[in-house]
């Protein structure tokens, strides 16, 4: 039996139609407590019209959305803190009056609203840039407050639609140490929507891709790139190349290896979780007594699955 | 208080945005000073204003000295009308025309007169009234100081209340007659009754196009004639009364005094006087621009949005930005106003009249504020918002006759005053109300329809605002 106190938000059979454009499709999630949840999914996908009907901003077509069991219409405005797409700031005010105001619209006590803007601008290294206004600041720093804005009323869900869109290394680097410490220290459920298939990869524990309004699939980033895609590549140099053909054949007959062929003078073998089944494929060579120069395996990407799961073709 | 950290935020934002805020004030105020320029300096020539008097007044008796005298107050304010003449000049005031109600209608209708002024027929019988009003209290007064003045410790050393009862000649020592011999006053006139104050109320009619700018001059300077002719009745009935209180008389037999003086509001007019207070209005519908451009940045930018799923209600928003766009109709009124003097305004008054006009300034301003609302609710961008309040703002200055008087267009009566279409516009009632205030220098009586009707307006526009936005930009999208 499932733990429905485990999920903190379920979409059951939300969908959403402009006119005859089905935009998002009978979509059945459940986010658990404390997860960081990656949401995947072509421009066009149906991404962010999920989230807003998750969010409450958008009326759903059909279905709905249960925050805590609750009906979103009916649950207390504050449980959830979005951080928008785009920069979504008021350029004639400071940091800390940005922040404040969106805390006094929470109605977070005076007290707790000072020390909590101290908090934010010094965990997102905003502190000197205090009483800037807000449009003098960087890019970096615009989506850094950004996202201040969304925690200072310390909400249980955060929602963070496309965070380090446009952010240098560095800068991202400080968003993904804050993001992995609001999950994993503060037990914040996280919902991420991101183009960067490394930031899905290394900050959720589950991802949801989704196209055409459909929820494709839904999986640890680790099972996903074990299932789906084109596999992880082998590359094998032997000593006599002459022997390649041979080697070819084998391979092919081995169980569970999608494709052999024979590239450059080198055997390149595709397979799902090659790793585990490199030490047999070595095994078998040298029992046809061929040595193997060398080896290298170029492991499947989440990114080889988005693609395989949502096709190569431009979208807008 | 959400709506407070809104209107701060407002504020912040109007005050740290100088170019913004230098187009809210500098152009309206480059407005003043080319029409300043161009119509100011032309001071027009004093003519009479043409007007009709209808006398209905049916005269009066006054009484006194056991004789009676038949007195017709109508009769006596048309002479003064006619009398009546610019300050330091020969030129009359009125032209009177002697026509029949009938024709005066139509006259006014056309223009040729610029208002009719209807004598009621207790007109003389409300004036008798004032006298004896002023009688009475001026022999009561004289009466209680004769009694302050008694020498009460020289007669019996006792100390009390007296009252002395006028219809029986008595005096009273805590409520016991007492002998008045010893207090001297066997002078006082034993046969003397006081005369009876009766409740009449006159009312005399300025009737006219009050979106005209004639009617407004010319009812500004009749206002000010009757006024002036009561006081002067009432002050030449207190100075004959209270000369020669203790010989009763000799009353006097001619109350009314008559005096031709110069008046507020005769002053030559500019046609910049009549178009500065329009210029405040047109520089108040520009605020039409600014809260729809503000707003729909607010969606452009997606900052409403934000706003929308935090416990912000549609009140606090609303309320909060129509807080620092008030400011800034009280800013621009007094700016306005003092560019307008400097470039020649003939205004009326004194600071109660500018309170005044700032305070009708406030309503006009959230006129615009809602009319903003409702521009914002159907605007896709702010650029779009801001041209769409400008092809509102510009053509409604000249509809409610900013600049420019309109041609009539009467759709009926109400409230005793005739009814115009552009009279459902509440800034139609901005300009007729500062005119009224400033250039003709009219109180709060003078302008409560205007202002009455502004406020029921504004009220119909701001529900029709608040409903139409948060139909369209606070609730979740459908």
């Amino acid at each position: 039996m499932t733990d429905l106190g485990a999920y903190v938000i379920e979409t059951q059979n939300l969908t959403k139609k402009y006119n005859n454009f089905l935009a998002v499709d009978g979509l059945n999630l459940r986010i658990k407590r404390g997860e960081v949840f990656g949401f995947l999914g072509p421009n066009g996908a149906g991404k962010t019209t999920s989230i807003k009907m998750m969010v409450g901003l958008l009326k759903p077509t059909e279905g709905g959305v249960l925050i805590e069991g609750e009906e979103i219409e009916s649950v207390e405005k504050g449980k959830i803190g979005v951080c928008p797409q785009d920069l979504v700031i008021w350029g004639g005010l400071t940091c800390e009056e940005n922040i404040a105001l969106i805390g006094d619209m929470y109605e977070v006590p005076r007290n707790v609203l000072k020390e909590g803007i101290k908090q934010l601008l010094r965990d997102l290294i905003l502190s000197d840039k205090t009483k800037t206004l807000a449009s003098q600041l960087s890019g970096g720093m615009k989506r850094r407050l950004n996202l201040a804005m969304a925690l200072i009323h310390d909400p249980e869900i955060v929602v963070l639609d496309e965070p380090s869109a446009g952010l240098d290394p560095q800068s991202r680097l400080v968003l993904w140490e804050y993001i992995h410490s609001l999950s994993k220290e503060k037990g914040k459920t996280i919902i991420l929507t991101t183009h960067l298939m490394e930031e899905a990869d290394r900050l959720s524990d589950r991802i949801a891709i989704m196209d055409h309004g459909k929820l494709l699939v839904l999986d640890t980033p680790e099972s996903l790139k074990k299932k789906i895609g084109r596999g992880d590549v082998v590359e094998i140099q032997l000593s006599n190349p002459e022997m390649n053909e041979k080697v070819v054949s084998l391979m092919r007959s081995m169980e569970g290896i999608e494709e052999v062929k024979e590239i450059k003078g080198k055997v390149n073998v595709r397979a799902f979780d090659a790793v585990s089944k490199l030490p047999g494929m070595i095994r078998s060579i040298e029992e046809m007594g061929v040595s193997i120069v060398d080896t290298s395996i170029r492991r499947n990407t989440l990114e080889d699955v988005f693609i395989h799961l949502t096709g190569r073709g431009l979208r807008e | 208080m959400k709506f407070v950290s809104i209107a701060t935020k407002g504020i912040k934002e109007t005050v740290r945005d100088r170019k913004g805020l230098a187009m809210l004030l500098v152009f309206p105020m480059a407005f003043m000073l080319v029409f300043g320029f161009a119509f100011g300096g032309t001071e027009g020539e004093n003519t009479p204003h043409e007007i009709a008097v209808l006398n209905y007044d049916t005269s009066t008796v006054l009484y006194h000295n056991n004789t009676t005298e038949q007195m017709n107050f109508g009769n006596n304010f048309t002479q003064l009308l006619k009398e009546l003449k610019y300050e330091d000049s020969d030129v009359h005031l009125f032209h009177l025309n002697n026509v029949s109600e009938e024709r005066a209608e139509d006259m006014l209708s056309d223009r040729d007169i610029v208002c009719i002024v209807i004598i009621p027929a207790n007109f003389s019988n409300a004036m008798r009234a004032v006298i004896n009003d002023t009688v009475r209290t001026e022999i009561t007064s004289n009466i209680g100081e004769m009694m302050v003045g008694m020498n009460v410790t020289g007669w019996n050393a006792t100390t009390g209340t007296y009252y002395f009862d006028i219809e029986n000649n008595t005096l009273y020592l805590d409520g016991e007659p007492v002998n008045t011999t010893s207090f001297g006053f066997e002078s006082y006139p034993a046969n003397y009754r006081l005369p009876v104050v009766e409740n009449i109320t006159a009312e005399l009619i300025i009737k006219g196009d009050t979106g005209y700018i004639g009617f407004g001059m010319a009812q500004s300077i009749l206002s000010g004639i009757l006024e002036q002719y009561e006081n002067e009745v009432r002050s030449k009935a207190k100075e004959e009364v209270s000369g020669y209180f203790d010989a009763a008389e000799q009353i006097p037999n001619d109350f009314v005094y008559r005096k031709v003086k110069g008046i507020a509001g005769t002053e030559s007019f500019t046609t910049f006087d009549y178009q500065a207070p329009g210029i405040i209005v047109f520089a108040l519908l520009l605020l039409v621009v600014g809260v729809a451009g503000t707003l729909a940045g607010e969606v452009e930018h997606g900052t409403l949005e934000r706003l929308k799923i935090t416990k912000m209600k549609s009140f606090d928003l609303l309320f909060g930005t129509l807080i620092p766009w008030a400011l800034i109709a009280i800013a621009q009124v007094f700016i306005l106003f003092l560019v307008a003097i400097a470039m020649g305004y003939h205004w009326q008054g004194g600071i109660t009249n500018i309170a005044l006009a700032i305070a009708i300034g406030i309503i006009g301003g959230i006129s615009s504020i809602s009319l903003g609302l409702l521009v914002a609710a159907f605007s896709r961008s702010e650029k779009h918002a801001e041209n769409l309040g400008m092809l509102v703002a510009v053509p409604m200055s000249f509809l409610v006759g900013a600049f420019f008087t309109l041609p009539r267009a009467v759709i009926g009566d109400f409230w005793g005053k005739t009814f115009q279409a552009y009279d459902v516009l509440p800034w139609t009632h901005t300009v007729n109300a500062l005119r009224s205030v400033l250039t003709f220098g009219s109180g709060l009586g003078d302008v409560v329809y205007d202002i009455t009707m502004m406020i029921i307006l504004t009220v119909i526009l701001f529900v029709l605002g608040v409903i139409c936005f948060s139909k369209t930009r606070l609730r979740a999208e459908e």
